[in-house]
């Protein structure tokens, strides 16, 4: 039995600071003399090793897809930071989106079978099904958003997007399956605004259930970050989502701080350096090591992705 | 888990239904800086006549609850609903005077709906603490501002309400000493200013006509 704990870092847009918090966390833990392993799971635009201070590697994650390298261990590769290693992205342009189901599974249950403490996937952006799976294989999902109205937004949609997936995959109903799917293409699941919506047209279907599909949201471990805060306001952000994602949306989120916006990140960036290695006194680095602290191992969640295949056909995206 | 719409107050606005008025108000202003329509936090997540509902939910919640009156009534019908024991309920009556009744209703709606002009470097002013004032002799105008940021109340409204010039209000906000009025007046205009900020009015104007003398005595010998 492995014990590892799986942290994805994800959020609906690009540009919001996701690997740079991804680098950021993995360097805190492994300088906390945890082994840690970073997943470029961006596929197609993987930059990790930029971040990282790397140059592009020659094997990654792809060569496992493609079945150059047989085992997933034969991807990693070293970083140059004591206990942290990384599998990186790709080189060439396979999209997360876009890897075919069998694929898919082959990359989540390898890495669920790896063998260190912390395992952090950075995600690329998007909310398509692929992403939303990474999410789910983890422990832990942390969100990154900007305080820009457009980011915002597209967090709320990532995480109705998860709920609909991970609810889909944990009911066996298949009444109620099929009534999450055409809430889900309704577009943005407007059918079912909030997580009230669905409870209730559920219950119509199958009274029994409203209870344990309670408790399943209960185990989803959903954790937010606000990365580029530049005023009070947006400080006051990251709390009132989670507050409006409890009272409104029926989820339970958990606000883990705020990362100040930070010119040495692009300075660091320019120099080719880990925002740690060089501006060990940034404030951005502080609060990310603050934030660092607040993760735990935790259980992880049951999903099955090998089994029942029926279930899960690709239902229409658009 | 209950939808917003169909939570009672207590649990819509997240507080115990022995919550004093001062608690009601900072959760209030708390929700108003979530659901209010300029929040950056939720504005993609409402339509607006969704929002409209909430707020006005919420607008009901804290009418409710900062009226004796009326939170009594609210309480008996929770306990007839079962939704609370007879032990459950009731505030303190400490803060069941007239008064303070009443300047906690001039308060609400249109000024604690319209968003806090929150000036980006500014502290965050707490929740509004009816001790403030406490245990202090002299008062700054800074304080007064602060008091009144907390009460997220704008030297508008109080002009509205008071009728105190808001050329004056400012200079008191901002010490501008040799702009206030003769003593005797500032003295009321501060105790009139009290009053809506909901703190003790002998103190705020005692303590800040300390304030003034000491800058007198420093400046003008």
């Amino acid at each position: 039995m492995v014990e590892n704990h799986i942290l994805a870092i994800g959020g609906g847009k690009g540009g919001t600071g996701k690997s740079l918090i991804a680098v950021s966390i993995g360097i805190c833990l492994a300088g906390r003399g945890n082994d840690v392993l970073l997943i470029d799971a961006d596929l197609g635009t993987a930059n990790l090793h930029t971040f990282l201070g790397l140059e592009p590697p020659q094997i990654c994650l792809s060569d496992f897809v493609t079945k150059k390298k047989s085992a997933i261990d034969g991807v990693i590769i070293k970083t140059g930071i004591n206990n942290l290693k990384l599998i990186s992205g790709g080189k060439d342009m396979i999209g997360i989106a876009n890897l075919s189901y069998g694929q898919k599974v082959k990359i989540l249950s390898s890495i669920k079978k790896l063998n260190h403490k912390y395992i952090l996937i950075d995600l690329g952006p998007g909310t398509s099904f692929n992403i939303l799976d990474f999410f789910l294989i983890s422990h832990c999902g942390i969100l990154v958003t900007s305080p820009e109205p457009t980011s915002i937004e597209n967090t709320y949609r990532f995480i109705r997007g998860l709920i609909f997936r991970y609810l889909r995959k944990v009911i066996s109903q298949k009444v109620v399956k099929s009534l999450i799917d055409k809430g889900v293409r309704q577009g943005e699941g407007h059918k079912f605004h909030s997580v009230f919506d669905l409870l209730e047209a559920i219950e119509k279907i199958e009274p029994e259930l409203g209870q344990s599909i309670a408790s399943y949201l209960s185990t989803l471990d959903i954790k937010l970050i606000v990365n580029q805060a530049r005023t009070n306001r947006d400080r006051a952000i990251g709390q009132n989502m989670a507050i409006a994602a409890r009272k409104y949306l029926g989820i339970q989120i958990d606000f883990l701080g705020n990362v100040s916006y930070d010119n040495n990140v692009r300075k660091g960036l320019l120099q080719s350096k880990p925002l740690m290695a060089y501006f060990p006194h940034s404030i951005a680095f502080k609060e990310i090591t603050e934030i660092s602290q607040k993760i735990s191992p935790r259980y992880q969640l049951e999903i099955d992705f090998s089994a029942d295949q029926s279930s899960l056909k690709p239902i229409s995206e658009d | 888990m209950k939808r917003l719409t169909d939570q009672n107050y207590y649990q819509l606005l997240e507080i115990s239904p022995k919550a004093s008025f001062e608690e009601v108000r900072s959760a209030y202003n708390q929700a108003v800086s979530v659901y209010s329509i300029d929040s950056v936090a939720t504005y993609s997540l409402f339509t607006q006549k969704e929002r409209e509902q909430i707020l006005s939910r919420f607008v009901d919640a804290y009418k409710t609850l900062t009226n004796s009156q009326l939170r009594r009534e609210y309480d008996h019908s929770l306990v007839e609903k079962g939704e609370l024991t007879a032990q459950e309920i009731g505030f303190s009556s400490l803060e069941d005077s007239d008064t303070t009744k009443d300047k906690l209703r001039e308060v609400s709606i249109d000024s604690l709906i319209q968003k806090v002009e929150e000036t980006e470097n500014e502290a965050q002013p707490s929740g509004g603490n009816l001790d403030l004032l406490e245990n202090l002799t002299s008062i700054s105008g800074k304080s007064i501002k602060m008091i009144r940021m907390a009460r997220e109340i704008s030297l508008e409204q109080i002009y509205r309400k008071t009728n105190i010039p808001k050329k004056t209000l400012e200079d008191i906000e901002e010490e501008h000493f040799e702009e206030l009025p003769a003593i005797v007046y500032l003295k009321g205009f501060l105790r009139t200013y009290a009053k809506i900020l909901n703190v003790n009015q002998g103190q705020m104007a005692d303590g800040y006509v300390q304030r003034y003398l000491e800058w007198k005595n420093t400046y003008q010998k």
